[in-house]
């Protein structure tokens, strides 16, 4: 199983390749959040209580670079975080379908949330728009199998040593 | 840890961090987050970044327009003041001219009765080219019958003729070319004296040199001490050739070539009496 420093480079690439992704490479206008997929990924293998913590400091990191309200995603990372956790008492998030599902689903919480959140602390609901609700989920998803493949090989190579 | 008591502390933590979460959002920022959440979007955000150098370059636009408005207006400004810098080098070249004149006129020495006065030739008949001018100076500029007149030459002031006609606001100038003019003179090297005549033609022509003299060509010719017209010592040419003598009055002759040509002129100092004094 993967170490504290392992999952803090993890959320230290996801929110570093969050930025140059959305900055530089972004898909038809938009892009994964890899922080979230991250977080997902963490409360599906490490549990709530690490999701949490690391969920709502890479969303006050996240914040921190752009224009949405400060603290919005910590918010909003946090309750993904539980959401994974409550979920996953019903459901196998072993595997990497499972996590991927759950990072769409999780997806679409996280803009439902942080409509809300924007419209009770900016007085305007942060609405993405309805294509970015269907084509980020979706890069999400991708992101999250990614991200379970590459988490699995250096399991795999840290269980072998 | 039993489980319950794990999702005991999972829930306090989601409170906990709910909390926090809503207080940072509620709350008002310090100047220090503000400042890093601002340095760190501006860094960070390429949108931006992206508005910094599309306003950078829009900024450049306006600067550089203002520049070509600016130099357009320089340029103007320039251009004026080239024209009226043409316009002083222009006055400049007359006003050194007028130098050059006013020098010319200072070597004259001039009786105490008369002045010096600048006229300009104002007709010039191309059928009477070498025989007279008409000049915008007459009878109420102090002009008098007889006056002498110069031209500014090569070698400066030159004796060109005599005026012949005056009138108030004019006067008309025999030229020493025309073949009824004639002036005492000497020749510079010998101090031989004669009798210099117009003959309707650019050469003037010398006479009654005395057959012993020698003079050479090239030498000048000044008006003599006895001429009752000009003052003596005024340049008039410089002889060109030098005849046979007369066979029957046994003088010497020779042709002079005017220091200043009728084509060679526009301006002409006239003497006239001074203020106050009567020609003797």
């Amino acid at each position: 199983m993967m170490g504290p420093f392992g999952w803090l480079a993890v959320y230290g690439g996801a929110l570093v390749g969050q930025w140059v992704w959305a900055s530089e490479f972004p898909f038809f206008g938009y892009s994964p959040q890899l922080v979230l997929v991250a977080t997902v990924a963490l409360a599906a293998r490490r549990g709530a209580l690490p999701a949490m913590s690391a969920g709502f400091l890479g969303g006050l990191l996240g914040n921190v670079g752009t224009r949405r309200l400060f603290g919005i995603d910590a918010l909003a990372f946090v309750w993904v975080a539980y959401g994974v956790w409550w979920l996953s008492k019903n459901v196998d998030t072993s595997r990497c379908m499972p996590q991927c599902v759950l990072t769409v689903l999780m997806s679409w919480g996280y803009a439902a949330l942080a409509s809300a959140a924007g419209l009770v602390f900016a007085g305007s609901i942060q609405w993405p728009g309805w294509s970015a609700c269907l084509v980020v989920p979706l890069y999400n998803a991708l992101a999250a199998a990614a991200l379970f493949m590459a988490l699995e090989w250096a399991e795999g190579r840290r269980r072998l040593r | 840890m039993s489980q319950f008591r794990q999702t005991r502390l999972i829930h306090y933590t989601l409170a906990v961090l709910t909390a926090a979460s809503l207080a940072i959002l509620s709350l008002p920022l310090a100047a220090p987050v503000r400042a890093l959440r601002a340095t760190i979007h501006y860094v960070v955000d390429p949108m931006a970044y992206s508005g910094f150098v599309g306003a950078s370059e829009l900024t450049g636009i306006s600067r550089r327009l203002i520049g070509l408005v600016d130099a357009e207006k320089e340029n103007e400004i320039l251009r004026r003041k080239l024209a009226e810098m043409d316009l002083m080098s222009t006055r400049l070249q007359g006003m050194e001219k007028e130098n050059a004149r006013l020098r010319e006129e200072l070597k004259l020495k001039l009786p105490a009765s008369e002045r010096g006065l600048w006229a300009h030739v104002i007709e010039k008949e191309p059928f009477r080219w070498y025989q007279d001018v008409v000049i915008d100076a007459g009878e109420s500029q102090g002009v008098a019958l007889n006056a002498p007149v110069f031209a500014p030459s090569a070698h400066g002031l030159a004796a060109i003729g005599s005026v012949i006609e005056v009138r108030p606001e004019t006067s008309d100038v025999l030229l020493m070319t025309n073949s009824l003019s004639s002036v005492a003179a000497y020749v510079s090297s010998e101090a031989v004296s004669g009798l210099v005549l117009g003959q309707g033609g650019a050469i003037l022509k010398m006479l009654y040199l005395p057959p012993g003299s020698k003079p050479a060509v090239g030498e000048d010719v000044y008006t003599s001490a006895v001429s009752p017209t000009f003052p003596p010592h005024m340049l008039i040419g410089a002889v060109a050739r030098v005849r046979e003598p007369d066979p029957l009055y046994g003088f010497l002759s020779a042709e002079v070539v005017p220091a200043a040509a009728p084509q060679g002129f526009s301006e002409v100092l006239v003497l006239v009496r001074s203020p106050g004094t009567r020609r003797g």
